[in-house]
């Protein structure tokens, strides 16, 4: 069993080193580049939204390269995203593959089925022995997001634009290659002592949030690379979403989870007072989170045709205004072009400055 | 006590209940007209650029009523209408982004139904919208029950092969119908979102541009709701949309048991769920030898000259193939 998965920002450290700890032959999809998004794009409805068509450009690529099992996630609406597998499963069958889809429902009740797609993935292995493998490739995405949570903060403040970046993506590959607690743990110590020691301006920089749809927000080359272009322009990015949010949220059941949920749930009531699928109620509760937090502006990130972040794109217009907190939404599909992304960017990074030039006033 | 409802969206499911409901516990009910150019540029102009064309027209409704000094408007948010599945994200959002896109609303009724959960049943709903338009409880729920009804008889008269505007006619106005016969020589599904497929201006009329050309229209809605169950069976994954599911189901249908000569599958330009079951049903249909299908694409932009080229080569297709 050759196994693949669709990428989404560091996910695949987490799964490839889960899969591998089980015995699996792990193919991880070359990164999303122009050329995944056309395979995709040439292959996907119409008016699908952006994550199918990366992802299906995605498992286009692994099959390529030799995979025969697909790993995916599912859902129980109301995003589109929780039926993706059965349709990339039908075109990928229409084109003529034979691929095996192995597609996890979050278990909200029905653990049954879930255990049973689990065991498959075990490969045989003792349940323990899955959660030890899964707990270890979410252990070293809890230290990439750590360690990114810092970088943004040193981004911004750099004198040599970009090292922080190069500090990260080196540590992300030790980290792909690690495979003990203690070593990830040096990894984490080495890459902390690098970090710190990054040339710093002492500039008291713009503080921005990033929001929005939770696969837009994590996956570089979907976004255009936001979260560096703002930090290239001395500003400090915070971003409302991290890949063991997600994880912490959908696959395990834990406090932290479930006191996010009401939190979002509270700070989004005066303006949404339903949860509308997707990261549309996060969109919505962020704003008025980072407005109180003192942002001084917040992007928001959606790609076209999205369902619930259009509904939150709708209200937010409403939020920015009763609190006065700058918003920028941007959307994405396979025709959006950096240099418009860049420009719309700079323009409100300009905005924000004059904002605060005149409140010092 | 004036409450108005727009004529979009859910309106073509449930407009007899809801009418027959609040008449009921006292209010009288103020509709907006059908749709035309003038409601949608209301639309167009109120709403947010990227949201669907049905939802764009709904607003235009909806501000058309509140310029005309309704006391409510009635726009619940629908979550859920089985266990097992939702509606659509828009509906879930729909009194929000109503009330934080328009300026000077009169109040709304926002009650909401999700029959997932017990506090949220449609009962519930009802006694929570009475309680809101004060009308005592025995009133409320008798009024309840006799909306029920009515929507089933609303339901009945569309299997009967009524369009939801003739149904309503048929229910309020006791008018007959006599239903045209006669020299029909074929049968074409129109499958889509009620609001889609019965709203003769987005559509261009396509349902009577159908008559015209002397063609037998099925829609969904004229599909008994056990078919309907049966063949959405068929999907690879139980889809968590109720009104998709229903389209999918009715589309099966008419495919597998080779009930019409061709399907007409009318989508909305940006809806999301259409855009993953479209895929669905045109791979259906190629895997029953090609059964004939067209999907059209409605847009604020949709021109008539096209749209009836299309319709035309299409009946002038199965036609040959007879």
């Amino acid at each position: 069993m050759r196994v693949t998965f669709p990428h989404m920002g560091n996910l695949w450290l987490g799964l490839k080193t889960a899969l591998q700890e089980l015995g699996h032959e792990v193919i991880v999809p070359p990164k999303p580049s122009k050329r995944t998004l056309t395979l995709g794009s040439q292959r996907s409805p119409e008016f699908a939204c952006l994550p199918l068509k990366i992802n299906l450009g995605c498992f286009l690529e692994a099959l390529e390269a030799g995979a025969d099992t697909i790993i995916m996630a599912g859902g129980v609406g109301p995003c589109r995203f929780g039926y993706y597998g059965a349709v990339q499963k039908r075109i990928l069958e229409d084109l003529g593959y034979n691929v095996r889809f192995i597609i996890f429902d979050p278990p909200q009740g029905r653990w049954r089925e879930f255990l049973n797609d689990l065991r498959r993935v075990g490969n045989g292995k003792p349940l323990y022995k899955i959660f030890s493998a899964l707990l270890f490739g979410i252990r070293k995405l809890e230290i990439m997001d750590y360690l990114e949570k810092i970088g943004h903060k040193i981004k911004a403040r750099e004198v040599n634009k970009g090292e922080t970046t190069h500090i990260l993506e080196k540590t992300l590959h030790k980290l792909d290659d690690a495979s003990s607690y203690r070593e990830i743990r040096r990894i984490r110590k080495e890459a902390l002592e690098e970090l710190l020691s990054v040339q710093r301006k002492k500039i008291d920089p713009l503080r921005v949030a990033i929001t929005g749809e939770i696969f837009v927000v994590l996956e570089p080359f979907v976004n255009m690379d936001v979260e560096n272009e703002l930090g290239k322009m001395d500003v400090e990015v915070e971003r409302a979403l991290y890949i063991t949010d997600w994880v912490k949220e959908h696959l395990i059941p834990s406090i932290q989870g479930i006191r996010k949920h009401h939190l979002l749930e509270k700070m989004s009531k005066p303006y949404l007072g339903h949860f509308v699928g997707g990261d549309g109620q996060l969109s919505v509760a962020s704003a008025v989170i980072y407005a109180k937090r003192k942002f001084h502006g917040m992007v928001h990130l959606m790609p076209f045709t999205c369902m619930p972040e259009i509904i939150a794109q709708s209200i937010l217009p409403r939020v920015s205004k009763d609190l006065s907190f700058p918003v920028l939404t941007l959307v994405f599909d396979e025709h959006t072009g950096k240099a418009g992304v860049l420009t719309r960017l700079e323009a409100f990074v300009d905005l924000l400055q004059r904002r605060r030039v005149v409140e010092v006033h | 006590m004036k409450v108005g409802i727009p004529r979009g969206l859910l309106f073509y499911h449930y407009y007899p209940m809801w009418k027959v409901f609040l008449e009921g516990i006292g209010a009288e009910v103020i509709t907006s007209p059908p749709t035309s150019k003038e409601i949608l540029n209301l639309g167009t102009k109120s709403s947010h650029d990227d949201v669907c064309l049905p939802v764009k027209i709904f607003f235009g409704h909806t501000v058309y009523l509140a310029g005309r000094k309704v006391d409510f408007l009635f726009i619940p948010r629908v979550v859920a209408v089985e266990k097992e599945a939702y509606t659509c994200p828009k509906f879930l959002g729909l009194p929000d982004v109503v009330r934080n896109t328009l300026e000077n609303l009169p109040p709304l009724i926002d009650a909401t139904v999700n029959v997932k959960r017990k506090d949220k049943s449609p009962l519930k709903a009802a006694l929570e919208i009475g309680k809101q338009l004060g009308a005592p409880v025995s009133r409320i729920k008798s009024a309840y029950r006799e909306a029920c009804e009515n929507h089933w008889n609303y339901r009945n008269l569309m299997l009967k092969g009524f369009t939801p505007d003739e149904a309503i006619d048929i229910l309020f106005k006791e008018r007959g119908w006599e239903k045209k016969e006669g020299g029909r020589d074929i049968k074409i599904g129109v499958i889509g979102h009620p609001y889609n497929v019965y709203d003769r201006f987005p559509t261009l009329d396509l349902l009577g541009k159908l008559e015209e050309l002397g063609v037998e229209v099925v829609t969904g809605e004229m599909i008994r709701q056990e078919d309907i169950e049966h063949h959405a069976q068929f999907l690879p994954k139980r889809l968590f949309w109720s009104y998709e599911r229903d389209i999918v189901g009715a589309a099966f249908y008419l495919i597998h048991k080779r009930k019409v000569d061709g399907i007409i599958n009318v989508v909305s330009f940006e809806c999301g769920p259409d855009s993953l079951i479209t895929e669905l049903l045109q791979s259906e249909a190629r895997r029953n030898d090609n059964f004939p299908m067209m999907v059209i694409t409605l847009d604020e932009h949709t021109g008539e000259a096209g749209l009836q080229t299309r319709v035309e080569a299409f009946v002038d297709m199965l036609r040959r193939r007879k």
